[in-house]
């Protein structure tokens, strides 16, 4: 065996080294996945091992950063280097790193794709969706998930309020009689909404419907501040007034989204306007009364019913030196031939291709109702093309107005003349 | 034979070697230190250089993706920038009111652990949980507390009348004092482990004296005490103000900078300056700003105490 041993060690090292070459002529893609629950992380393993067993010469080696800290990654990354190859991205912010030309267009990667699967991979994404990643004229993103809101409420406090829990409300106004209804009958045990108020994107998303649905506009035909109308005001009036009426939270106005979610799923809350995810949340946290849970569409008001668009798209950076290898993960990962389904129905939410959520489980309740919303979703600023700076008027502008408002801080009047006031400053810039 | 009669009899020629040596032993301190001298240049004086330079930018991540020069046209918006001198005004509020917090919750438990027994040696230990508590834990525990549900602090507050239905995180002009107060709460077992070393340092003779002469308590306390641990509660006051002065984690997690701008200080700027509104340079710009400032007001401290020391 000793006699042996030069022979050994030279196979073994000629093995290694012959492993060493393999490995070095695999093209290695980096992905930042933002999400940290379990379930979906294993899915992007089991997507990730498939993608490798398909593509034995391209390793993909994921990165989790969490959503929380994905804008100072990225941010970071972009002013010192270390982007990665690969990414998840809020649908929000894809035209802002468009716009400085950090990403890579798709359009030659969908070409040969639709080509590969006898579909046009285009005409494959939500309506919506397009409006985010569809800009000057080319592709930069590929949709992963989509989400929209829609009206979470409580069945058996309708009935211990005398409402009849077979016609959630239709409009804001309604929403807001029967969530000072409920508070009343519960003696303040349970507020009606939980409507958020607070420097939170679970604020925007939601009041993005009450402001859109009274016709008002984030941009004007100028491009500058749209919102100094008294479409925008009466809409921050009805949306601020859950506050006064104290048929929500006391704290609504500081408390972080994820304590609302909380607060519905731990029955503090009867009615929530919130994502899909929350349905299993309901279920499969064993809340006692997840069974008297309906969801309804999104309320509407003077002017129609508009939802939140949310969504996320993988892109691809434009510092990649190894963009065809990342393409076709991309594809792999955000199309139904590849892994898109399984990662959809571990997220919880809406896949990013219109064909596949027309399929099980997304054809049974309460998906139909997301599904049928979704006809309905709209960027924040819509009509209006989506622009660089809306990752900034998001947080520290409408936000911030809502919560002046509900505080007493400014009036109506004061806040949006703030409001617009900070948000040409954005624009100018 | 000793060193010199060798070295002047072994003639001049041997001379030279010598004064190698010696130069050689003159310089061996300063290697010995280059290392550190480097790591500390690399670490500490570069960036600063690199954040003045970046502050003399004209960087808006999305009007160009690498920086351009210029000039001062930073400092200018800076001087402009009414947001600015509100939150620089909250972040002096924020360092004196967390220091004298410290202050005045760390000199009563300093005193009071000042005794050689069994009992204040484990408090004395056990009094530094706060310090080496994450902010986290320590933001989310107290935003428990003051919980307008839930929070027993808040039960207190809403029955002396000081806040109503909503916690007092939610109220203009209350909240900062109260996420003062935290800093300073979190901060005071650094300043009671330094008084407590200081009061100890003092000579037991001394009070003796004092007694004997008929000093009392407060005497004793306004004429031995404070003078001897005067330019220690300077240092560490220094110390914990600097730190206090560049905060951005409890305010951040405890109130976002709000509500509006009402608890946004100038450390919770710039993070906003480069995150969310994508401009590196005015973020330098910024921190370069309070470097300066620093700067000035620690120069000032550290005279004071020395002036005091001299006396």
């Amino acid at each position: 065996m000793l006699k042996n041993s030069p022979l050994v060690c030279a196979a073994a090292a000629a093995a290694m080294l012959g492993a060493g070459t393999a490995a070095q002529a695999q093209t290695q893609v980096v992905f930042w996945q933002f999400s940290t629950r379990d379930a979906y992380v294993q899915a992007w393993n089991d997507a990730i091992d498939a993608f490798e067993a398909e593509n034995p010469d391209i390793d993909v080696v994921m990165e989790i950063v969490p959503w929380a800290e994905q804008q100072q990654r990225l941010v970071s990354a972009l002013a010192a280097g270390g982007l990665p190859d690969v990414s998840m991205l809020g649908n929000n912010v894809v035209a802002q790193f468009q716009a400085i030309g950090a990403l890579a267009p798709l359009d030659a990667y969908f070409e040969a794709y639709s080509q590969a699967h006898g579909y046009d991979v285009a005409a494959d994404i939500w309506p919506g969706d397009r409006g985010y990643y569809h800009l000057a004229g080319q592709w930069w993103a590929s949709p992963l998930a989509v989400e929209t809101r829609a009206l979470y409420y409580r069945r058996d406090l309708f009935e211990q309020a005398g409402l009849d829990p077979d016609a959630p409300p239709r409009t804001w106004a309604e929403l807001l009689d029967a969530a000072a209804a409920i508070t009343e009958a519960t003696g303040g045990d349970v507020y009606g909404w939980a409507a958020p108020m607070s420097i939170d994107y679970l604020t925007l998303h939601n009041f993005m419907s009450v402001y859109l649905s009274h016709g008002a506009r984030l941009l004007n035909d100028d491009g500058l501040c749209g919102l100094d109308t008294p479409e925008f005001r009466q809409a921050l009036d009805a949306y601020v007034g859950a506050y006064g009426a104290g048929v929500t939270h006391p704290d609504a106005a500081t408390m972080p989204g994820d304590e609302f979610r909380r607060g519905f799923l731990d029955g503090r809350f009867a009615m929530i306007v919130d994502h899909p995810g929350i349905w299993a949340d309901l279920h499969g946290g064993g809340a006692p009364f997840a069974d008297d849970v309906a969801v309804a569409m999104v309320p509407e008001g003077p002017e129609g019913r508009f939802a939140f668009l949310g969504g996320w798209p993988l892109v691809m950076w434009a510092e990649s030196d190894v963009q065809d290898a990342a393409a076709a993960w991309i594809l792999y990962a955000t199309r139904p031939e590849g892994a898109l389904r399984e990662l959809s129905v571990s997220s919880g939410m809406i896949p990013g291709s219109p064909r596949l959520a027309q399929q099980a489980p997304w054809d049974d309740y309460p998906f139909t109702v997301y599904v049928e919303q979704l006809q309905q979703a709209y960027p924040y600023q819509h009509p209006d093309e989506a622009i660089a700076q809306m990752g900034q008027l998001e947080v520290n502008t409408i936000q911030t107005a809502i919560q002046a408002v509900a505080l007493g801080q400014s009036d109506v009047d004061g806040a949006v003349a703030d409001l617009c006031r900070e948000i040409d400053a954005v624009l100018s810039r | 034979m000793p060193q010199s009669t060798a070295v002047a009899a072994a003639g001049p020629g041997l001379a030279d070697p010598t004064r190698a040596w010696r130069r050689r032993r003159r310089l061996l301190p300063y290697c010995m230190v280059a290392p550190a001298v480097a790591v500390a240049l690399a670490v500490a004086v570069l960036p600063l250089i690199y954040g003045l330079w970046l502050s003399l930018q004209d960087w808006y991540l999305l009007r160009s993706p690498t920086p351009r020069w210029g000039g001062l046209g930073n400092y200018g918006d800076l001087i402009r920038d009414t947001a600015f001198w509100a939150a620089f005004l909250r972040t002096w509020v924020w360092t004196l009111g967390t220091v004298a917090v410290e202050f005045a919750l760390g000199l009563p438990l300093a005193l009071l652990l000042n005794r050689n027994t069994w009992m204040c040696r484990t408090l004395s230990a056990l009094i530094l949980t706060p310090w080496v508590t994450p902010f986290i834990v320590v933001a989310y525990g107290w935003r428990f507390l003051l919980d307008s549900e839930v929070g027993s602090l808040h039960a207190v507050f809403a029955f002396l009348g000081i806040v109503g239905d909503r916690s007092i995180l939610s109220e203009p002009g209350l909240n900062l004092a109260m996420v003062t107060f935290i800093s300073g709460w979190k901060g005071t077992p650094f300043m009671v482990i330094a008084l407590l070393a200081a009061l100890k340092s003092i000579p037991d003779e001394l009070y003796e004296a004092a007694r004997i002469d008929g000093a009392n308590a407060w005497q004793r306390l306004r004429y031995i005490t404070l003078p001897l641990i005067r330019n220690t509660a300077i240092a560490i006051g220094l110390v914990l103000g600097i730190l206090a002065f560049y905060s951005f984690d409890l305010a951040w997690i405890m109130t976002r900078g709000g509500p509006g701008d009402t608890t946004t200080i100038v450390g919770i700027m710039i993070f906003q300056a480069f995150f969310t509104e994508l401009r590196p340079a005015y973020a330098a710009t910024l921190s370069t700003t309070m470097l300066l400032v620093l700067l000035v007001a620690s120069w000032f401290t550290l005279r004071a105490r020395v002036e005091e020391g001299r006396a």
